[in-house]
């Protein structure tokens, strides 16, 4: 591509005529209005959509924090005394606490044995050049997509005749076997980027395979097993129909507990159910916002061929 | 990597997808040909079940809405989510802290966020959304009707999922290279031309990256389902997968018609995502 | 393009970090209220005088939510998670409630010792051998349990082919709610049939300008079938030929029931569809509603001055009957306990905490907010929805549903065809042709033969 465009300092040092400068000087100056009315016009616009987007979590706040005669009113009550005791009720009239560390004792297990399976494998699918590698990446995706009731219920069934039906093992089992297509995917992305020089600069300095993975490859995977980890972490957070089907009662988690809850019939369990959802915003959000840079990556990256 | 490496290193994980992913599929398979009552063997009946899927106007029914969502669901999400990329990438303050916040509705448990959405759409719970209508003289039952149910159930998507595609391609937007972009905008290219021809074109991969998950997830749709509209039959919102719940374990427990339904499905997805199957495939041999 | 670098933000780490400051802050000052979590679950005033196991114990107790159910649950839970032995209650939802025990007792794995159980399931349970018949424990060891102070009429409601498969904890007919300061202000009686009932609906609306004062729950995920039976009984039709597995609801009566649906729905808010009992109550504890039918044991919340103002204005009746001469438009619903038989647990000791769940120190802690089966706490309560229920329960058809192991299928796929009656879709002859045939085929999926 020819270029003409020249940049200010060449037009200086090329010795331009004041009066041309002074004029490039408005144009630029116009358009940097224009930059700035047209940016300050998008922040409006965008704030909109933020408020918009957060507005189902800012009612259900009010909700939970209403007095029960104010929460229900239609048209809704707008002036009222903030109280708490949804959030008391809760901690205390509910299993919220003790469901709310198993989801994470859930989460944690996930990640790890799925971190611990899928890295050796994701980086053996990246380096491979044979023909086996292609096919399971497609079955990985293929995989990933399926429904996970084809999955799901005959893990049921099995479960139950196991005995191990209604455990976190059998949970966090079909969690990491549900998931694990997708954490291929999204850490092939990641190896592919690592020069495989390094692997044979390893193995030369005396390293086995194995020996180059541990201990050149997988420190400089840390952003791409944090992606990961962050994925996999959310999804075991996250997933209902799993643990709907393969959890009844010392294994539940914190969807299928707010679920259990919505259908509980019983008015005041509303505003507790506001409340609960109020808790776990927040966190999440705070994630979100925190691990940003972890999951555009992974979304972008990763799974991403382009 | 020699073939013995490459054995070594992926063994674990494709030992665990073999029994854990491959076997519980077969069986599946192998369920949608018998006969399943809730705890006891079940016993082959050939192609009884998908005889009886195939006649049952609530799958035919399950099966359009299913795929009309899927449609108009991930349009949506796509025009929506690459308008505010858009508008983010030209912004020069606050970009980090607005993702960041329209991030929540997508990291939230899809349960816990139906539920807050459906909340604003129900009269019980002071119905705002209703009440900002009724101001344009609107009156919409969003709970009782098919047609708004329906809606109802896109727009929870479009909140839900919009932020992953504004995130992907607010990505890619950020690493766009100048060059062509100043080469049309010299060439006299409008903003409309420009979009057309060089930046929509230099972001293919990722639009097609974007559908592939939307198709895939919308195709799934479950959770939102069940907890904004529990009377989904009635709505006429039945998804597949809200279909094969209600026969597996909602109102009677016949697992051998709930596989059926599921292998219809796997096959329906897997029709759907050849040219993304192609696509993976040559580019997997290429790299 | 392979990957994309995250764009970066170093000058405004800052302000994502004022963000996550406050965001830190709000989540730290809710947790506050986590002090003491788990620590008020109710029960704590049931005596747990049973033997206790010798080595530790886990028993789990399934049973939805409710404010009727928690009572029981609660008190044995809480009362005797004592010593080497745990009880647990995990929150399980009504919709949620027959897909668990399903799974728990049909599997060798079971998740649940102690089920709730009522009348649409029970038959089911029993049937497939799910639950255990009580008669020998109830015979060796029945004379604690005091069951005499029971309903016969209650006990019976728990029986399947002669044989005692739970003990019931409490009961509810569908009673009618209403606004008494509203009645009298505008001299209304309490309605006797449904005419009378929309009349009233149609005065309340043009005295008070109150827009929707007739609200039922008519939910299309279930509760429109219980409206649907009490209909059919009120008008004297039946869902099945005596002793046969053969629906009959096809008839005239049946299509007069849908018929009386239609013409109610369109007496109401069009929304009524998306209502269950807790959106009901709402609307009468809010003013928004004046009149309703409902289960006995839901309305209790009418009564509570910390949920609404109105709590002295409600007055109980027995409901109307669709026409006149015909009997009170009503559901009989009885609650109690059965034994899983898959449970590892020593059965003996079920039996025990059979006996505190449904024992008089439960009945007493509930009978704030249900009528127990117990008659001596129930009469203690001097509830004031009480007479009305009882009234109703001792009439010529309380109109529980039919005792039979395929009724909960059936009445599973009823819901959807209901609905289109309700809103017009499909006429009442159509709507009974499709809920016959739809009867017939879950009772053929089930296994049975007419």
């Amino acid at each position: 591509m020819t270029t003409t465009l020249e940049s200010p300092t060449t037009n200086m040092s090329a010795g331009q005529s004041a009066p041309r400068t002074a004029e490039r000087e408005r144009t630029r100056r116009a358009k940097k209005n224009r930059d700035r009315n047209l940016s300050v016009t998008l922040g409006l616009v965008l704030t909109f959509v933020v408020v918009m987007s957060l507005s189902p979590f800012v009612w259900a706040f009010l909700t939970a924090v209403k007095p029960f005669q104010a929460a229900f009113t239609n048209p809704p009550t707008w002036v009222f005394e903030p109280q708490f005791d949804a959030f008391v009720e809760l901690w205390r009239g509910t299993q919220f606490a003790s469901v709310l560390g198993n989801t994470f004792l859930v989460a944690v297990l996930t990640v790890i044995v799925a971190l611990c399976v899928g890295a050796p494998a994701a980086y053996a699918f990246a380096r491979y050049a044979g023909v086996i590698g292609p096919i399971l990446l497609i079955l990985a995706v293929v995989l990933r997509t399926i429904p996970r009731f084809a999955i799901v219920l005959p893990f049921y069934e099995a479960s139950q005749m196991l005995g191990i039906y209604d455990t976190n093992f059998a949970l966090v089992a079909a969690l990491v076997a549900v998931n694990m297509p997708f954490t291929l995917l999204l850490l092939i992305g990641f190896f592919r980027d690592i020069p495989k020089e390094l692997d044979e600069a390893a193995m030369i300095d005396g390293c086995s395979h194995f020996g180059a993975f541990r201990r050149v490859i997988i420190p400089l995977m840390g952003p791409g097993l944090v992606t990961a980890g962050v994925f996999t972490l959310l999804v075991a957070f996250q997933e209902y129909l799993v643990a709907l089907t393969l959890t009844q009662n010392s294994a539940v988690t914190i969807p299928v507990f707010i679920a259990a809850q919505k259908g509980a019939d019983d008015v005041s369990t509303y505003q507790t159910l506001a409340a609960a959802s109020i808790l776990l915003v927040i966190p999440v959000v705070f994630i979100a916002i925190f691990a940003r840079k972890y999951l555009v990556a992974g979304l972008g990256g990763g799974a991403v061929k382009g | 990597m020699k073939l013995k490496h490459f054995v070594a290193f992926s063994a674990p994980a494709l030992l665990l997808m073999l029994g854990l992913l491959m076997i519980p599929l077969i069986t599946t398979l192998v369920w949608s040909f018998q006969n399943v009552p809730v705890g006891q063997p079940g016993v082959f009946n050939g192609l009884a079940n998908y005889a009886e899927i195939f006649s049952s106007p609530r799958f035919g029914a399950a099966t359009q809405f299913t795929i009309g969502f899927t449609i108009v669901v991930t349009l949506a999400k796509i025009i929506c989510g690459y308008g505010i990329a858009l508008m983010l990438n030209r912004i020069k303050r606050g970009r980090m802290i607005i993702l960041g916040l329209l991030m929540a509705s997508y990291v939230v448990p899809t349960v816990i966020g139906a539920l807050n959405f459906s909340w604003l759409f129900n009269d019980i719970f002071g119905g705002v959304v209703n009440q900002g209508l009724a101001l344009i003289g609107l009156n919409i039952n969003w709970l009782t009707e098919v047609g708004p149910a329906r809606v109802l159930i896109g727009l929870h998507a479009l909140w839900h999922e919009t932020p992953f595609v504004i995130m992907v391609l607010l990505a890619g937007l950020a690493t766009l290279p100048e060059e062509p972009l100043e080469a049309a905008q010299l060439d006299g290219a409008n903003w409309w031309q420009r979009q057309r021809y060089v930046v929509v074109p230099l972001l293919g991969p990722l639009f097609s990256f974007v559908l592939l998950i939307s198709i895939m997830d919308s195709l799934k749709v479950f959770d939102s389902i069940r907890i904004i509209t529990p009377a989904a039959t009635s709505l006429g919102t039945e998804s597949l997968m809200a279909f094969v719940y209600q026969v597996a374990l909602g109102e009677s427990y016949r697992l051998g018609i709930a596989s059926a339904v599921n292998v219809l499905t796997i096959i329906l997805t897997v029709v759907l995502l050849i040219p993304f199957l192609r696509m993976t495939w040559k580019e997997a041999r290429s790299a | 393009m392979s990957r994309f670098t995250a764009p970066q933000s170093t000058p405004r780490t800052r302000r994502n970090l004022r963000t996550v400051l406050a965001l830190g802050t709000a989540t730290a000052a809710l947790a506050l209220t986590a002090c003491g979590a788990g620590s008020d679950m109710g029960g704590v005033g049931v005596a747990c005088d049973i033997p206790m196991p010798e080595s530790n114990t886990t028993v789990n107790v399934l049973s939805y939510n409710s404010p009727s159910t928690d009572p029981f649950t609660n008190a044995v839970a809480s009362g005797c998670t004592t010593g080497t032995l745990t009880v647990n209650a995990p929150a399980t939802d009504f919709a949620g409630q027959n897909q668990r025990a399903t799974q728990s007792m049909s599997g060798t794995s079971p998740s649940y010792d102690l089920i709730e159980v009522y009348g649409t399931v029970y038959p089911l349970y029993a049937e497939h051998g799910w639950i255990d018949s009580l008669d020998d424990q109830i015979a060796a060891n029945g004379d604690a349990l005091g069951l005499d102070d029971v309903d016969p009429v209650l006990m019976e409601q728990l029986q399947y082919e002669g044989e005692q498969f739970g003990i019931p904890t409490f009961w509810g007919t569908i009673i009618f709610v209403y606004r008494q300061d509203i009645f009298d202000d505008l001299g209304l009686d309490v309605p006797t049939t449904y005419a009378e009932m929309i009349a009233a609906a149609e005065a309340i609306t043009a005295e008070t300008g109150m827009v929707d004062p007739l609200a039922l729950p008519f939910n299309s995920a279930g509760d429109i079938s219980t409206a649907y039976n009490q209909a059919l009984g009120s008008l004297g039709g039946n869902w099945f030929a005596d002793g046969e597995a053969t629906p009959t609801i096809d008839t005239p009566e049946s299509i007069a029931a849908l018929d009386t649906l239609r013409s109610t729905y369109l007496a109401m808010n069009e929304q009524s569809t998306s209502w269950s009992s807790p959106e009901v109550i709402t609307q009468l504890q809010t003013g928004q509603a004046a009149m309703s039918m409902l289960f006995a044991g839901r309305v209790s919340a009418l009564l509570d001055a910390d949920q609404t103002d109105l709590f002295a204005d409600f007055g109980f009746a027995v409901p109307p009957s669709v026409i006149a001469g015909g009997t009170p438009s009503t559901s009989l619903s009885v609650d109690g306990f059965s034994i899983a038989s898959n449970t590892e647990v020593d059965k003996d000791l079920m039996f025990e905490l059979l006996g505190v769940a449904t024992g008089a120190d439960a009945a007493a802690e509930a009978a704030g907010a249900t009528i127990p089966a117990r008659n001596t706490q129930a009469q203690a309560a001097d509830l004031p929805f009480e007479p009305a229920a009882r009234a109703v329960l001792e009439s010529e058809r309380p109109n529980g549903l039919p005792h039979l192991p395929y009724m909960s299928d059936v009445y599973a796929g009823m819901a959807p065809i209901l609905t289109q009656v309700v809103n017009g879709t499909i006429s009442s002859t159509e709507g009974a042709a499709q809920l016959q045939a739809a009867a017939v085929t879950a009772i053929a999926a089930a296994g049975y033969t007419p």
